[in-house]
């Protein structure tokens, strides 16, 4: 069929405004939905950019998991689409030392090597997210030896440890309280399915929105190893209006101190 | 007042002349006896049955309770890793206990609380799935008739 | 009476039985097929994966690994060789809800009213353009969080939530909007498996000799401009768009289209 170029070049436009409108709704909607970072993944899994890359949405870490833990978001959970996911508070991760659910990832988006050390699959290395501990809403702040979430912690007495603090209030009560330490707590959330509080007060969330990070040019000097970190500490420049001109140079300036 | 006691070693008595102790223990120390059931080749662990913290007694009333059962939804079956591991358990895996007059399955349980010392297993009462009594010994104390549940010997593989 | 409708039954069967193999895994832990259509391990060890999937994790950026390069490879190799895009007629869910609209379609008479469909098929050639090219601008595959293919064989096995809304609003678009509207002018996976689908040895054939131009294959097919060649040649239907879904086999009356295994060197053998 013959085509003029004037028919050829209006297609073109109105394809290529289809492709962009299209592309442009498309993405809005991806990028809304990969928005919310308050997803805890499996065990084992990429940080969460390069999790989105690799997952293929197939499902049998769902399959594999004994327990029913993780989902695979549906339409209308405002998630992902098709990854996989765990909410503690219903199902927390029982952390088998199998990892049933690690190997059985055709794409390694969930990597083996990230829940392993020395080569042999190892559940305490696991990094699901961190416990955090709402001292307003849990009772043990409040005076009530509870000690739930400190008993159903499978690091027992690693990842959460319970503090003696004594109570002013009555003046001869201790309070015990938990803490947990943040680099031992693999965040399977049995401690967020324990907790005896209406809402849980204490709860898993991803590590990275909860922590801080002191940087390397803060050390531990009673502490010989930590002088290592120094190595990584890098110089930061920062250039302002007045810092572009050395300060020697401000004092020499005459130019506005006398009057002309 | 102390009561006035005469002194004594595993033996027996040394000191004849009563004397009072004030503030002391006083530890009658009485001869050993065989349990009434010790494992043996056949039922090679000890088992003991106790509580948890979240519940009490058979949990009739705090298994019952939405944030307790919450907390310890059933009992397991508590062991240390190497007995475990020579029994072809798994953390989390199923296993049966059995002892000479019936068993029950529970859940191994080898890492977190309750960790027994090597050749004892210990399974709480309080879960009316796992019905520990069947398992226990319904020996008596010949004076207090209190009934033995404390110790009985088992078995424990895989289901 | 089912000579008419063979590969109809057959197809239906397939499909059928796939999902609830799929399902079966899930709800009870039958190992023989579990996963689902994105990527499956048949009987325990053998991988299967979606090469469209594939594509667009490669292009996001994401390491291929061994466990996904064989599936691709089991599966592209398939297609290409013998499948074709039998994948939209045998496996695909879709197909029984555009089946369905295009059967209504055929029923009510809208094909007569309207005849000439407003939207080119090469449409869905930009799809899958475009699908890359976000999957490379967003870093993650841009077709997967979208696909109703995947929501609802997914959704059967994992959890519908508002898969169902994807069911409905393709079955309307099909109905409606456009004849084979998602499959023939959208789907993308259908492109890509266009794409390899043209070397397949199974071909439809057709033999004009005992064709009498009754056109009732062109009725049914969903893709019918692969048919270019009723009542005129005598060839293959050479065409990647062709899914092998032998309805204009089993409409045939006069018995001039037929599944044949090419034979390259000029000759056909009947099937």
């Amino acid at each position: 069929m013959e085509i003029t170029r004037r028919e050829f070049f209006l297609k073109s436009a109105r394809s290529a405004g289809l492709l962009a409108l299209g592309g442009l709704v498309w993405s809005a909607y991806v990028d809304e939905v990969t928005a919310s970072k308050l997803i805890l993944r499996p065990p084992g899994a990429l940080k969460e950019k390069d999790f989105l890359a690799a997952c293929i949405k197939c499902g049998l870490c769902v399959e594999a998991c004994p327990y029913d833990t993780l989902l695979l978001a549906k339409p209308g959970d405002n998630k992902p689409l098709g990854t996989p996911y765990f909410i503690p508070r219903d199902i927390p991760c029982y952390m088998c030392p199998d990892i049933p659910c690690v190997p059985i990832c055709p794409t390694n988006a969930l990597d083996e090597k990230r829940v392993s050390s020395n080569g042999i699959l190892d559940i305490n290395t696991a990094d699901m997210g961190l416990a955090l501990i709402d001292e307003s809403a849990c009772i043990a702040f409040w005076g009530i030896q509870c000690d739930a979430c400190h008993s159903a912690c499978p690091l027992l007495n690693e990842a959460i440890t319970l503090e003696y603090k004594k109570n002013d209030r009555t003046g001869k009560h201790a309070f015990i309280v938990p803490v947990v330490h943040a680099d031992v707590c693999t965040g399977c959330g049995l401690c967020e399915r324990a907790c005896i509080t209406q809402k849980a007060s204490i709860f898993v969330l991803p590590r990275e929105l909860v922590t801080g990070r002191a940087g390397d040019h803060y050390i531990k000097s009673w502490n010989k190893k930590d002088e290592k970190r120094l190595k990584n500490a890098r110089e930061i420049n920062t250039k302002t209006k007045i810092s572009n001109r050395p300060a020697i140079d401000s004092l020499n300036d005459m130019k506005g101190l006398l009057d002309d | 007042m102390a009561k006035k006691l005469s002194y004594g070693d595993l033996k027996g008595i040394t000191k004849k002349d009563k004397t009072s102790l004030k503030n002391k223990a006083k530890i009658f120390a009485r001869p050993y006896m065989d349990a009434p059931e010790m494992p043996d080749k056949a039922y090679p662990l000890w088992m003991s049955t106790g509580r948890v913290l979240e519940h009490w007694h058979s949990g009739t009333m705090t298994m019952r309770v939405p944030e307790l059962y919450r907390a310890v939804p059933e009992a397991l079956c508590y062991m240390h890793p190497d007995d475990a591991k020579k029994m072809d358990l798994t953390q989390g895996g199923l296993a049966w206990i059995e002892s000479r007059r019936g068993r029950v399955k529970a859940r191994v349980e080898t890492r977190g609380r309750n960790r027994p010392p090597k050749g004892l297993v210990f399974v709480p009462f309080f879960d009316e799935k796992v019905f520990i009594n069947k398992v226990c010994l319904d020996a008596t104390c010949p004076q207090s008739k209190q009934t033995d549940f404390k110790k009985c010997a088992v078995k424990v593989y895989k289901a | 009476m089912i000579r008419k409708y063979k590969y109809l039954i057959l197809r239906r069967s397939f499909q059928i039985s796939l999902m609830f193999l799929y399902f079966a895994g899930n709800a009870w832990g039958f190992t023989f097929l579990q996963g689902n259509l994105s990527s499956s391990l048949l009987l325990g060890f053998i991988p299967l994966s979606d090469p469209y999937a594939a594509l667009q994790m490669l292009v996001a950026g994401a390491v291929l690994s061994g466990d996904l390069l064989i599936g691709v490879l089991i599966i592209s190799l398939f297609y290409i060789s013998i499948g074709g895009r039998a994948f939209c007629s045998w496996v695909c869910p879709i197909n029984i809800i555009s089946d369905a609209s295009n059967y209504i379609r055929r029923k009510f008479g809208f094909n007569k009213i309207q005849k000439k469909q407003p939207a080119s098929r090469n449409l869905r050639y930009f799809v899958l353009f475009l699908s890359l090219l976000l999957s490379y601008f967003l870093g993650l595959s841009a077709f997967e969080f979208i696909s109703p293919i995947s929501m609802v064989h997914r959704g059967l096995v994992f959890g519908m939530g508002f898969g169902y809304g994807a069911v409905v609003i393709i079955f309307l678009f099909d109905l409606f909007v456009l004849k084979n509207g998602w499959c023939g002018h959208i789907c993308p996976l259908g492109a890509f498996y266009s794409l390899g689908a043209r070397f397949s040895l199974i071909k439809v054939t057709h033999d004009a000799q005992k064709c009498t131009a009754c056109m009732d294959c062109k009725d049914v097919c969903p893709e019918s401009q692969v048919l270019f060649m009723i009542n005129k040649e005598s060839i293959p239907v050479l065409s990647g768009e062709c899914t092998s879904c032998a309805r204009c086999i089993e409409v045939c009356n006069d018995d001039a289209l037929n599944f044949t295994i090419r034979n390259f060197k000029g000759e056909k053998n009947e099937t």
